[in-house]
């Protein structure tokens, strides 16, 4: 191995996460998206343009792809024109295969005439992504899953697209949701004896996009007791919030990773924390997960701030009262940039030092463009930032959201007062 | 040698993964490997793990058009040319 530094990163899993920079590349085997890849069901001509360049720009190439899929591929992939994973067909040279499930907002709509088809079918009949966990039938769902082969490892991939979750709540209940088995697997269901021998063992991975944990209503969400506990690790998609460390599930022998959306897209405080992708590697029935923060995601921080509390404020009777309250409010929104920007850096040296960086060797380059290097989409002014402040304001009056927010226009993108 | 800051998932006080999570990965049910010296070997699959990507979210924002396209970009640039070798982080076994 041709160490050229050893850097420890300060997370939850501190002790075993060390990246260790090395000059091979350790590319992916593939990539996984577990819903949600366009925000309109219908996507725009540009947003479907740009998709497409992204994808042809790092999904093609001469490399071979170094695993095989062995299940019935017209089963898994129907929407291509040969029931091929895309990087087989011969007219094709793909050397990065994207798996894609649906989400909710780009699920499969009829589309004039009796075709029900979602933006991915458009992806996958170009060869640009598989699409695979869309189930057409109204009253049960049988997920066959992908079967993929890697030397010794074997993984079999369970896609289940997006549906709405009283009708899977309801077909979970009547048993009419089915998770079939790769032939020849050992373990029984439920309990069953646990099979040591790898070469026989299929490790299982469950791609989902559906609301998670309770609090939603009873039917309005997927529960991990509805899970199979033969699965070995779920994908959920749909939560937008970044949990991206496998969780132990609180119900069933499986993990949970949730690896959140890499775009804010409501200004919640889940949405606020820093976006990472995972790098997951299976080997035999064992894996690991690897968080790697992205850069490309603009800044934002949330903030209460409650005026009773505000001693400094005075009489709420005093005539300059508003005015007091705007500079305030003024001091809070700069703060807020300030800490946002401040962050801007940290991500930034973060995702420099994960992607291996050496930050010695550019001391006084802007973080910004080094981590950016080589992106054709970058983010513009990234220093504009996203800023929430939540102000409790019971016994004062309230201030003109709009002309207050313009004094910021110059620094933030947006900001809100409630 | 650089300590990096530390990332959002610590950060975050709800988010309650940090002591758990590490008494969990020693747990009784599931065993820790040895870390391996050949990385990325011809039996580990890697897989880039993404979600909720939202293409063309405020798409006709002067400023953040670009947004969701810049970090899907990223994501696939990392599954493609990612360089580092995570040898250390060793794999979790379910028994």
């Amino acid at each position: 191995m041709n160490n050229k530094e050893t850097i420890m990163t300060i997370h939850p899993m501190a002790r075993h996460c060390l990246y260790i920079h090395s000059h091979e590349n350790k590319k992916c085997d593939m990539v996984l998206l577990a819903g949600d890849l366009f925000h309109e069901n219908k996507p725009s001509r540009r947003t479907l343009y740009r998709t497409m360049d992204i994808i042809r720009r790092y999904c093609l190439g001469p490399d071979p792809v170094q695993f095989h899929i062995i299940s019935d591929q017209k089963t898994n992939f129907r929407s291509t024109i040969h029931g091929v994973v895309n990087f087989e067909d011969p007219f094709y040279a793909v050397d990065l295969p994207i798996f894609a499930i649906h989400g909710n907002h780009d699920d499969p709509v009829r589309d004039g005439g009796s075709d029900v088809l979602a933006a991915l079918d458009l992806l996958a009949i170009a060869n640009l992504v598989n699409y695979i966990g869309r189930h057409d039938e109204v009253d049960k769902v049988e997920v066959s899953p992908v079967l993929i082969q890697k030397g010794s490892t074997r993984v079999a991939l369970y896609g289940m697209g997006s549906m709405r979750d009283e009708r899977l709540n309801r077909m979970w209940l009547g048993k009419k949701v089915r998770f079939l088995k790769p032939e020849g697997d050992e373990e029984e269901d439920g309990e069953g004896d646990v099979d040591d021998d790898d070469e026989h063992k299929w490790f299982k991975i469950l791609a989902l996009h559906q609301n998670r944990d309770a609090g939603r209503g009873k039917k309005n969400c997927v529960h991990e007791s509805m899970i199979p506990n033969f699965m070995d690790l779920v994908v959920w998609g749909h939560e937008h919030e970044c949990r991206i460390i496998p969780d132990e599930s609180a119900m069933g022998t499986f993990r949970i990773t949730q690896p959140g959306s890499s775009i804010a897209t409501s200004l919640s405080a889940g949405e606020s924390l820093n976006k990472h992708v995972g790098i997951l590697d299976v080997r035999g029935s064992d894996f690991r997960m690897l968080p790697v923060p992205l850069s490309q995601v603009r800044s934002f921080v949330i903030r209460d701030v409650s005026l009773q509390q505000q001693k400094g404020l005075g009489d709420k009777l005093d005539p300059r009262i508003d005015d007091k309250i705007t500079e305030f409010l003024a001091k809070e929104v700069e703060n807020l940039i300030a800490t946002a920007r401040e962050q801007i850096q940290l991500t930034h040296r973060d995702a420099a030092v994960a992607t291996g960086i050496d930050l010695e060797q550019y001391p006084h380059s802007d973080l910004a463009s080094l981590v950016s290097q080589g992106l054709k989409y970058k983010l513009e002014k990234p220093e504009q930032v996203l800023i929430r402040l939540k102000v409790e304001h019971s016994g004062y009056n309230s201030v003109n959201n709009q002309r207050f927010g313009s004094r910021f226009v110059e620094n933030v993108v947006r900001s809100i007062f409630t | 040698m650089y300590l990096s800051t530390p990332m959002s998932i610590e950060i975050d006080d709800d988010y309650e993964v940090g002591e758990e999570e590490v008494s969990n990965v020693s747990g009784p049910n599931i065993q820790i490997t040895e870390p391996i010296d050949n990385d990325i070997d011809e039996d580990t699959l890697r897989i880039m793990v993404s979600t909720d990507n939202h293409l063309g979210f405020e798409e006709k924002d002067p400023i953040r058009g670009n947004d969701s396209f810049a970090a899907f970009e990223e994501v696939l640039s990392l599954a493609k040319r990612f360089k580092v070798c995570i040898s250390l982080i060793p794999f979790i076994h379910f028994l």
